[in-house]
C-alpha cells in the first residue's frame, strides 16, 4: 500500500520539482557486526562478518578480519577461519570458511558464535527446513507476447510455511524476472500455483527457485523491504531489522530451495 | 488517581441531584429563537441579556436560548456582532415564548469581522476549550488554491495543527486525526478529505457554522478521544430565492436556496466540482504519442449537500439533510490501469419538538457511510480491493429549563456499525487465478448522558454530567462512565476563571500507518482483542475582555492521559488486511500545553494572535524498546498571526503567518550491505534507531489574500484574490537519504534530501450571490 501511495505521491510531486538538499546531523553512531551466513546442505560453512556504518560514511565496506567465529552442532564445535573469497557462481563476498560440508539433517540445531577484538559477541541458532518441490511449470502469454512462468508445487497445511519465489533470466544471477516471499498462511489448497508479471519471451532460458524459508528469514526479509520503504517514503513506518542473532544484525539460516532451468515455450 | 476523581465526582454528582429537585420554581421562563431578519437562518451564539438583573445568556447552534427570570418589568437587551442591538421590555408573570429577527448593521458590517466566539459568552459559559467559526469569516483567510476550507481556519487557532503541508487533517492538543468526532448535521463523517487530505468535505456555501470542542466535552458528545467538531449546514432562505456560487483555479460551486413556503419551510442545495482533469485530459491526449510522455493522472471530486427544513406548527420542526461527495483517481498508462474511489455519504432526520417552554426534545435519525475502492489491472490480472463503515443511528435528545438555576440536557444514543475490511478479489481475465478475502463486522454502540448547567451564585456556574457508554459486538462487551464536569467563576463581568475535567472512550479504530489522512485508512471495531481507547482531560484558563471588549485575552493550560492509544506493530501490513487486530499494538500517551490567545474583534483591523505550547508523547512496549517517544506531531512551539484590515468600503486585505517546530521523524542513523542469497544487486538498508527522533526543519508560511468586492446591479460579487506562502518557503515535507553516483554509477557519497511540496501559488476566485 504505501508503494501505491508513494506512486501518487510521486506524480505529483514530480510535477512541482520541490527537492533539495537538506541538512541532516546524525548523532554518533557505533558501528555492528553484520552477519549472512546460509548453511546449505552439502556445501562447505562459509559466511560474511563486517560492520554497519554512519549513514553518511563514505561507501566501503568495513571487514571484519579478527574474529572467532564457530559454529556447533550434534555436540561438535566447528571454527570458520578467516579467509576471504568471492563465490564465483554467486558471486557473493565471503570471509569466514570451513571446509566441512554442512549436514543435511534436518533435527539439527547449529549454533552460531561470533567474538571480535572489540569485544563484540554475535550469537544465533537455526534449523534446516526440508526442500518443498517444484512440481512443474508452464508459461503464460498475454497479447503482446509477454509472459510469466506458472509454477506448481504442493503446499503442507497442516504447517505455517514460507517461501520465496525467484525467476531469473539466462543465469541464476541473470535478469531478475520475479522475487517475491510469501506464507501458506492465507492458501486454502495444498495445489499452489505461483505466477507473476509479464516479462518473459518464448524462448527465453528461466531459472525458477523456490525458496522454502524459516520464520526468521522470512521475517528478516520483510523487515528489510519494510526498511528500505520507509526510507523516502512520506507515508512509510520505520521499521527495525528483525534479525535472528542477538548482537548484531543479519541473518543465521540454513536455505533450502528447488530450482529448475529450462527454456520457456 | 483517576479512578478516585470519578469516585469523587460521582458522589457530588448524588448530592447535589436532591439538591435540583428540591429548588423552588419562582421564576418564569423566557424561550425563543433569534434569527437573522433577511434570510430568517438562525444566529448562533446571538446574547439575551437582562443588565439590571445581572442575567444573561446566549444562542445555541439552532438559534435557539432560554432564561429564566423573576416576575417582573424585564428590559432584554438581544445583540449579535454585525447585526443592530435591540431592546425588548416584558412583563414576566408567565413563561413567555419571544423570537427575535435581528438586522444587519450595514455600518458595522463595514469593518471587518474575523472572530471566533462571542466574547462575552465566553467569558459567562461554563463552556471553555471551544472555537466557533462560520464561512463569512472564514472567506476573508486566504486559502490554498483558493478553496475556501473551514477546517484549514480552525488549524490557525491555539491547540490545533495540521498533519503537514496542505492538509485538512487535524491533530487537537496532542490527539491523533482518529480521535476526532466529525458531525455534519448530527451525522458521523469518517473522511473529511478530498483529494488525499488536501480539502476537507465542507462546502462553505452549504455551511452554517462550526463548532469545535477541544476539552471540557459537553456529556452529549462521546466516542473520540481529542476533540468533537460540530458542522451545522445552512437552513436556507426562507423569505427569497438565493443563488450562489463561486468560480476558482480547481474548482466551481453553486447553491440555490429559498422557500418553499415562505416563511415556514425552506430548501438548499449546493454542489461543486474541481476541474483540472479537464484540462489534463486534454493534455494527454496531445501527447499520447509521446513514448516519453507519462500520462498526468486523472483526477476530480464532486459533492452535493441538500437541506429541507419545515415549521409544523408552532411547536414543531422537521429538517433533513444530506452529503453526498465522491473522489475519482484515475492512472493508465500501457498495461498498467489504476482506478481509486472513495467517496462520504450522510443523512439525518431531525425532528424539533417544544413541549413547552421549559421543555424542548429532538429526535434524529442518521445515516452515515464511507467506503473507498480500488481496481486496478495490470495485463491480465485484475484486482479489487475496497473497505469502508456504515452507521445507522437512532437519538433523541432533551433540553429541560426547570428554573433559572438549572439548564438540564438528557439524552439517548444508539449506533448500529457495519465495518467491511480488506474486500479483496483477485483474478486473472482467463479466471484461472481467482481469490477472494474479506470480512464484515457489526458492531452496535449505545450512550445514555445526563448533564445540568447549575448556577448556584452570581460568581459561579457548574456544569456536570455523566455520559455511560457500551460497546459490543459478536466478540464482546465493553462499557464506560464517563464524568463531565465543568467549572466557571466570574471574577467581574469582563474576567472569568474556568476549568473543566472529561473522559472520553473511543470504540472504533482508524488503522492508518501513513500519519496522514488518507482515503485508505480502514476503521475497525474495538474486539476481543482490541480494547477501546480512553482519555482523561483536565484543563484550566482564564478569560479577559479588555477595551471595551475589543479585545479577548484566553489562556488555557490543558493535560492529557491517554490510554489503549494504538500503533502498528513495525511493518505491520494493512493493506488488504483481513485480520487489522493482529497488527495494532496498545499504548499509552501523555499530551500536555499551554494555549495563549489574543484576538481583537473590532475596528478597521481585527485579527488575532495564538500561541501553543505543548508536548505530546506515547509508549508502546513493542515500539522504540518500550521507552516514551514524541509522537510524529509533537509541536514544542506554535503561532498563528491572522490579522485583516479593511482598506475601503470595497477592499479588504488579510495576511496570516504561522510558525510551528518541525514534526518529529523516524531517519536512518546507519546503514549496512546485504547481500542476500545471491549477490545480484546488493541492498543498501538503512538502520533506523529511536522512534521520531529527527525534527523537520521549523515550518513557516505567510499567505496574503485581498477581496474586492465588485458593484453589481443584480447582487454581491467579488473577487478573491489569494497568494499562498507569499515567500516562497520550501518547508520539508519528508527527507530522504540518497546515493550519489559517479560517472561510472559507482556510489560514491549518499546525502539527504528535502522534499517540498507547495511553492508560492497565486489564485483567483469569482464569487456571485444574487
Amino acid at each position: 500500500m504505501n508503494k501505491l501511495i508513494l506512486l501518487i505521491a510521486t506524480i505529483f510531486l514530480i510535477s512541482c520539482n520541490m527537492e533539495r538538499d537538506a541538512d541532516v546531523v546524525l548523532p554518533v553512531y557505533e558501528p555492528e557486526l553484520v552477519v549472512e551466513c546460509y548453511l546449505i546442505p552439502g556445501e562447505p560453512f562459509r559466511l560474511s562478518v563486517h560492520e554497519s556504518v554512519s549513514y553518511f560514511e563514505a561507501p566501503h565496506l568495513p571487514e571484519v578480519n579478527d574474529a572467532l567465529v564457530t559454529i556447533s552442532y550434534k555436540g561438535t564445535t566447528d571454527t570458520l577461519e578467516y579467509l576471504a573469497f568471492e563465490d564465483p557462481v554467486t558471486r557473493k563476498y565471503f570471509n569466514y570458511f570451513n571446509s566441512k560440508l554442512v549436514p543435511k539433517d534436518y533435527e539439527t540445531e547449529f549454533i552460531l558464535e561470533i567474538k571480535d577484538k572489540k569485544g563484540r559477541v554475535v550469537r544465533g541458532k537455526t534449523k534446516l527446513l526440508p526442500i518443498v518441490k517444484i512440481h512443474s511449470i508452464d508459461f503464460v502469454y498475454n497479447s503482446e507476447g509477454k509472459g510469466y512462468a506458472r509454477t506448481f508445487f504442493e503446499d503442507d497445511l497442516s504447517t505455517t510455511d514460507y517461501y520465496r519465489y525467484q525467476v531469473t533470466r539466462d543465469t541464476y544471477i541473470g535478469d531478475e524476472m520475479q522475487d517475491f516471499i510469501f506464507t501458506d498462511e492465507s492458501l486454502q489448497t495444498s495445489s499452489v500455483e505461483v505466477g507473476g508479471s509479464p516479462r518473459i519471451f518464448k524462448g527465453d532460458y528461466v531459472i525458477v527457485t523456490l525458496h522454502h524459508l524459516t520464520k526468521e528469514h522470512y521475517d528478516f526479509l520483510l523487515s528489510i523491504s519494510y526498511a528500505k520503504d520507509a526510507n523516502g517514503n512520506p507515508f512509510g513506518q520505520p521499521a527495525r531489522i528483525k534479525s535472528n542473532i542477538e548482537g548484531g544484525v543479519g541473518i543465521f539460516t540454513g536455505l533450502s530451495y528447488d530450482r529448475k532451468e529450462l527454456y520457456a515455450f | 488517581m483517576i479512578n478516585k476523581v470519578t469516585y469523587h465526582f460521582l458522589l457530588l454528582l448524588a448530592g447535589l441531584l436532591p439538591v435540583f429537585l428540591a429548588h423552588a420554581q419562582s421564576y418564569h421562563t423566557v424561550s425563543g429563537k433569534i434569527t437573522d431578519a433577511a434570510t430568517n437562518e438562525p444566529l448562533t451564539g446571538a446574547v439575551i441579556a437582562a443588565p439590571d438583573l445581572k442575567k444573561m445568556t446566549s444562542t445555541d447552534m439552532n438559534g435557539t436560548y432560554s432564561i429564566n427570570l423573576p416576575e417582573d418589568s424585564v428590559t432584554l437587551i438581544i445583540s449579535y456582532f454585525g447585526y443592530l442591538e435591540t431592546q425588548r421590555k416584558i412583563f414576566v408573570n408567565k413563561n413567555i415564548q419571544l423570537n427575535v429577527a435581528l438586522s444587519m448593521d450595514v455600518t458595522e458590517m463595514e469593518e471587518v469581522i474575523i472572530e471566533g466566539n462571542t466574547e462575552k459568552n465566553e467569558v459567562t459559559t461554563t463552556q471553555m476549550s471551544t472555537i466557533t467559526l462560520t464561512p463569512k469569516e472564514a472567506r476573508l483567510v486566504p486559502a490554498l488554491l483558493g478553496e475556501v476550507d473551514l477546517i484549514k481556519v480552525l488549524q490557525l487557532k491555539p491547540g490545533i495543527q495540521s498533519g503537514g503541508e496542505g492538509s485538512s487533517g487535524l491533530y487537537i492538543r496532542g490527539g491523533g486525526p482518529d480521535q476526532n468526532l466529525i458531525l455534519l448535521d448530527n451525522a458521523p463523517v469518517y473522511n473529511a478529505s478530498h483529494l488525499f487530505g488536501f480539502f476537507s468535505i465542507f462546502n462553505p456555501d452549504a455551511v452554517s457554522n462550526v463548532r469545535l470542542y477541544k476539552g471540557g466535552f459537553p456529556a452529549q458528545f462521546g466516542g473520540r478521544l481529542s476533540s468533537v467538531v460540530e458542522i451545522d449546514s445552512k437552513d436556507g432562505n426562507k423569505e427569497k430565492m438565493e443563488v450562489k456560487g463561486g468560480i476558482g483555479l480547481i474548482a466551481t460551486r453553486l447553491s440555490v436556496e429559498g422557500p418553499v413556503k415562505k416563511g415556514k419551510s425552506s430548501f438548499i442545495v449546493s454542489g461543486r466540482r474541481t476541474y483540472f482533469d479537464l484540462f489534463t485530459r486534454r493534455f494527454n491526449e496531445w501527447n499520447k504519442d509521446n513514448k516519453d510522455f507519462q500520462p498526468i493522472p486523472d483526477y476530480f471530486f464532486h459533492d452535493f449537500n441538500a437541506k429541507f427544513n419545515t415549521s409544523l406548527g408552532e411547536k414543531d420542526k422537521l429538517e433533513l439533510s444530506a452529503y453526498y461527495g465522491k473522489d475519482f483517481f484515475k492512472y493508465s498508462t500501457g498495461l498498467f490501469n489504476f482506478n481509486f474511489n472513495w467517496k462520504n455519504v450522510t443523512a439525518s432526520l431531525q425532528w424539533t419538538h417544544i413541549y413547552n417552554s421549559r421543555l424542548i426534545s429532538k429526535s434524529s435519525f442518521i445515516y452515515s457511510q464511507y467506503d473507498y475502492e480500488i481496481k486496478n489491472s495490470y495485463a491480465n490480472f485484475l484486482f479489487t480491493l475496497g473497505s469502508g463503515v456504515r452507521d445507522f443511528i437512532i437519538k433523541s435528545d432533551f433540553d429541560y429549563h426547570p428554573n433559572n438555576k438549572h439548564i438540564v440536557k438528557l439524552g439517548i444514543q444508539a449506533t448500529s456499525h457495519l465495518f467491511n475490511v480488506a474486500r479483496f478479489k483477485a483474478s486473472s481475465q482467463e479466471h484461472d487465478v481467482s481469490f477472494e478475502s474479506g470480512k464484515t463486522l457489526n458492531a452496535t454502540d449505545m450512550a445514555v448522558y445526563f448533564s445540568d448547567d447549575y448556577s448556584p451564585h452570581i460568581r459561579w456556574k457548574i456544569n456536570y454530567g455523566v455520559r455511560l457508554t457500551g460497546f459490543i459486538n459478536e466478540q464482546s462487551f465493553y462499557h464506560g462512565i464517563e464524568p463531565r464536569m465543568s467549572a466557571r467563576y466570574l471574577i467581574n463581568d469582563k474576567i472569568s476563571l474556568k476549568a473543566s475535567y472529561a473522559r472520553m472512550f473511543q470504540y472504533i479504530h482508524l488503522a492508518s500507518n501513513s500519519g496522514a489522512s488518507l482515503p485508505t485508512d480502514i476503521w475497525y471495531p474495538s474486539t476481543a482483542t482490541i480494547k477501546p481507547q480512553r482519555s482523561d482531560q483536565v484543563a484550566t484558563g482564564i478569560i479577559i475582555n479588555l477595551k471595551d471588549d475589543n479585545y479577548v485575552l484566553t489562556n488555557e493550560i490543558y493535560y492529557k492521559w491517554l490510554k489503549g492509544v494504538i500503533d502498528f506493530k513495525d511493518g505491520a501490513e494493512i493493506f488488504a488486511n483481513q485480520d487489522l487486530d493482529k497488527e495494532f499494538v496498545f499504548g499509552k500517551g501523555w499530551c500536555y500545553g499551554n494555549e495563549l490567545y489574543l484576538e481583537k474583534k473590532k475596528g478597521k483591523l481585527t485579527g488575532w494572535i495564538g500561541y501553543t505550547l505543548s508536548w505530546t508523547n506515547r509508549q508502546f512496549n513493542e515500539i522504540n524498546d518500550g521507552k516514551v517517544f514524541p509522537a510524529r506531531y509533537d509541536r514544542r512551539h506554535d503561532i498563528s498571526i491572522v490579522s485583516s484590515y479593511k482598506l475601503s468600503k470595497r477592499v479588504n486585505i488579510t495576511t496570516t503567518w504561522v510558525y510551528g517546530t518541525g514534526n518529529a521523524v523516524s531517519l536512518p542513523v546507519a546503514r549496512f550491505l546485504l547481500q542476500d542469497v545471491s549477490a545480484t544487486t546488493p541492498n543498501i538498508v538503512p538502520i533506523f534507531t529511536d522512534r521520531n527522533s529527527f525534527r523537520l526543519p521549523s515550518y513557516h508560511r505567510m499567505d496574503v489574500g485581498l477581496v474586492w468586492d465588485l458593484n453589481s446591479k443584480r447582487g454581491k460579487s467579488d473577487l478573491t484574490f489569494s497568494i499562498y506562502n507569499v515567500y516562497d518557503r520550501r518547508n520539508a515535507y519528508f527527507i530522504y537519504y540518497e546515493e550519489v553516483m559517479n560517472m561510472q554509477g559507482i556510489p560514491v557519497r549518499y546525502k539527504a534530501k528535502q522534499v517540498s511540496l507547495f511553492p508560492i501559488i497565486p489564485s483567483v476566485t469569482y464569487n456571485f450571490k444574487f
